[in-house]
């Protein structure tokens, strides 16, 4: 609907526009007898206004048939072909039905202008006192040299006259000239037409491809988020069942164990695409599951301590948001180091915000030498301007020079 | 029976793989260790034919490891799940295992060592004198993504660029963090030799020798490279071509 409202108003703005600059030009550079008389005028200005219907309709009918040929899927040597043929068939029809319209209303500012013409010739020859008969008989004769002569001749070719192929006079009308200059004048301004059409039809797709790209962008994105959400690091996974195979024999019970920690861990990754936020409480069961099959891998490496204020147990937080950050800390701060670390795990209220806390043994340098890990980083800040528009925010900084710390700050949620 | 080394910075992970190579009687598993400093000690005093090699360690990986060693063995990685060292692998076709290790693929890759060790043996059983890196030696070259074990004697120049040496083999030219001095020392002089001060090349890889002012050398190598032979060491490789 917009895109039909925009193209009427190019159309008329367009065309009108170009007919009015004619008119200026006329008016500003032509003589004065465009203008004069009034019905001579009139004429005037009805020709350009036939004008002007005639190339939006026939440019119109022109749009039409492209739109039906599907102009756009077009191949490079098939829109040139397309260019040629529409723009003649369209000047054609454009040129004629101005005409037509022109001739409407009976008389035509050309056929005004021809019988003004011919009336001014007539009104010379009366005055220099020439008639016709006399010329003809100077013809026949090959008497061209009288002075009478030369000036019959003068004022004929002024008042466009001619002789015609049986030597007689005639008025010239210049049908011919003029259709060709006329068809030639609409097969210009119609090339320029369907040459703007077909620009902006071209530069309107490539935006819109560009559209479509940045759209298709944000789905991949919020797909990434998702994905992001359940994702459970490969490596731990197999080096966790590595690991229990190794206890079946050596210590079966706490095998059994370990394989309930990790089809907890997969069950609620699974599940974490569904919910949008879960219990501080039950994502914490996942955490400590997920440290105690770490701690069967790296032994006494790996340290665990937790701070967790019982009243935060209820709070509602995105599920595995802090088993990723607990993953981080571990694949960056205790596996780097032969001697291993500590992962602390605080949560607490602090000024109406819920503020949860990881820190681990390293440094952020480490960390930002790995690439892989500053997408998991920017993942963690844009789920939680999803859930909390703005509202909480995530950091990660370095502590004492030895301690890595991230912090999600969260607004407070009321519990029924 | 070879004599095999399991680097792993896992406990479980080192038990689970010896239980696993107890069903081997060609293997026998002569030592352990939980990270990269303490597996190139234990392989410089035990000297085993084959390691086990866990990529992903504290410290240094099991690829920094492997480029501070002058001799590389024999290497069968392990890896629980890395898509970056998987990557690596698959180009270079080096051999690996996945944990939790499938008995059968490790069956296939002892089986593939055997293969490698003798042919190695048919080829040259004179270079084995200990101390000296002769042609069938090969060394552990990484270069960002890629990594090789390249064999000496397909190496044609090394090129000293300050602390490190350029190795030239193939179409590959990659760092190693090894002085040229370094190299020199260690290298089998037989097939090595210092032509100047920033080159050694394979005397196996020359094609064309040339004069060159001031009575040096001027030498062709198969991958189309030039380098000159200095004056003093020119009368020296004369010295050696003549035998």
């Amino acid at each position: 609907m917009k895109t039909q409202k925009r193209y009427w108003l190019c159309q008329i703005l367009g065309w009108g526009g170009l007919m009015a600059l004619f008119l200026f030009i006329a008016y500003k550079f032509g003589s004065d007898n465009f203008f004069t008389p009034a019905t001579k005028r009139n004429l005037l200005l009805y020709g350009f206004f036939t004008a002007f219907i005639s190339y939006i309709l026939s440019t119109h009918l022109l749009r039409i048939v492209l739109k039906k040929l599907n102009w756009l899927s077009f191949n490079p040597s098939k829109i040139f072909l397309m260019f040629i043929v529409g723009v003649s068939l369209t000047s054609v029809v454009s040129f004629y039905g101005s005409e037509l319209l022109e001739k409407i209303p009976g008389e035509t500012y050309e056929s005004y202008e021809i019988k003004e013409r011919k009336e001014k010739a007539i009104l010379m020859e009366k005055e220099l006192n020439l008639t016709n008969v006399d010329y003809y008989d100077y013809e026949k004769n090959n008497i061209f040299d009288s002075v009478k002569y030369k000036s019959f001749i003068k004022i004929k070719k002024a008042t466009s006259w001619y002789k015609d192929k049986n030597n007689k006079w005639q008025f010239e009308e210049q049908r011919k000239g003029k259709i060709f200059g006329g068809l030639f004048n609409s097969f210009i301004l119609i090339s320029l037409w369907l040459l703007i059409y077909v620009v902006f039809h071209y530069v309107d797709k490539n935006r819109n491809n560009q559209l479509d790209k940045l759209r298709l962008e944000g789905v991949v994105k919020s797909l990434e988020l998702k994905t992001i959400k359940s994702h459970i690091n490969p490596h731990f996974i197999f080096n966790a069942l590595n690991s229990i195979r190794a206890l079946v024999d050596e210590n079966p019970a706490r095998a059994r164990t370990a394989i309930t920690e990790l089809s907890n861990i997969l069950r609620s990754s699974l599940q974490a695409e569904k919910l949008e936020t879960v219990p501080l409480e039950q994502e914490l069961d996942i955490v400590q599951d997920y440290l105690a099959l770490e701690q069967m891998r790296f032994e006494e490496r790996l340290k665990v301590e937790m701070h967790i204020d019982p009243d935060t147990l209820a709070q509602p937080i995105p599920p595995m948001m802090l088993q990723n950050l607990v993953e981080n800390a571990i694949k960056h701060g205790i596996s780097k180091d032969v001697n291993g670390g500590i992962v602390i795990i605080r949560s607490y209220f602090k000024d109406d915000h819920h503020e949860l806390i990881v820190q681990n043994t390293g440094n952020l340098q480490s960390l930002k030498a790995g690439t892989s890990s500053g997408f998991g980083l920017r993942s963690t800040q844009d789920r939680l301007n999803l859930l909390y528009h703005k509202k909480a925010h995530f950091e990660i900084e370095e502590k004492n020079g030895n301690l890595v710390q991230s912090k999600i700050v969260m607004p407070v949620a009321e519990i029924i | 029976m070879y004599k095999a080394l399991i680097i792993d910075d896992e406990r479980l992970a080192r038990n689970e793989l010896k239980k696993l190579l107890a069903d081997f009687s060609e293997i026998e598993v002569i030592g352990e260790a939980a990270n990269a400093d303490e597996g190139i000690e234990k392989i410089d005093s035990l000297i085993p034919d084959l390691i086990f090699l866990d990529i992903q360690m504290p410290g240094k990986t099991g690829f920094d490891m492997l480029q501070e060693l002058d001799r590389a063995p024999h290497v069968i990685f392990t890896t629980a799940y890395d898509e970056f060292a998987l990557k690596a692998f698959e180009v270079n076709a080096l051999d690996y295992l996945m944990k939790p290790v499938e008995p059968k693929r490790l069956k296939d890759a002892l089986h593939k060592l055997q293969q490698a060790e003798e042919k190695e043996a048919a080829a040259s059983l004179a270079s084995s004198f200990r101390g000296m890196l002769g042609e069938n030696d090969q060394v552990f070259v990484k270069d960002g993504e890629r990594c090789w074990f390249v064999k000496l004697g397909e190496v044609r120049l090394f090129e000293s660029v300050g602390n490190y040496a350029k190795v030239f083999f193939g179409t590959n030219k990659p760092l190693i963090l090894k002085s040229l001095n370094a190299l020199e020392e260690r290298l089998d002089e037989k097939v090595f030799f210092r032509a100047n001060r920033k080159h050694i090349i394979n005397l196996h890889m020359i094609e064309k020798v040339e004069p060159f002012f001031n009575g040096g050398l001027m030498l062709d190598l198969k991958g189309g490279e030039k380098i000159e032979v200095s004056r003093r060491q020119a009368v020296k490789f004369k010295e050696m071509m003549s035998l």
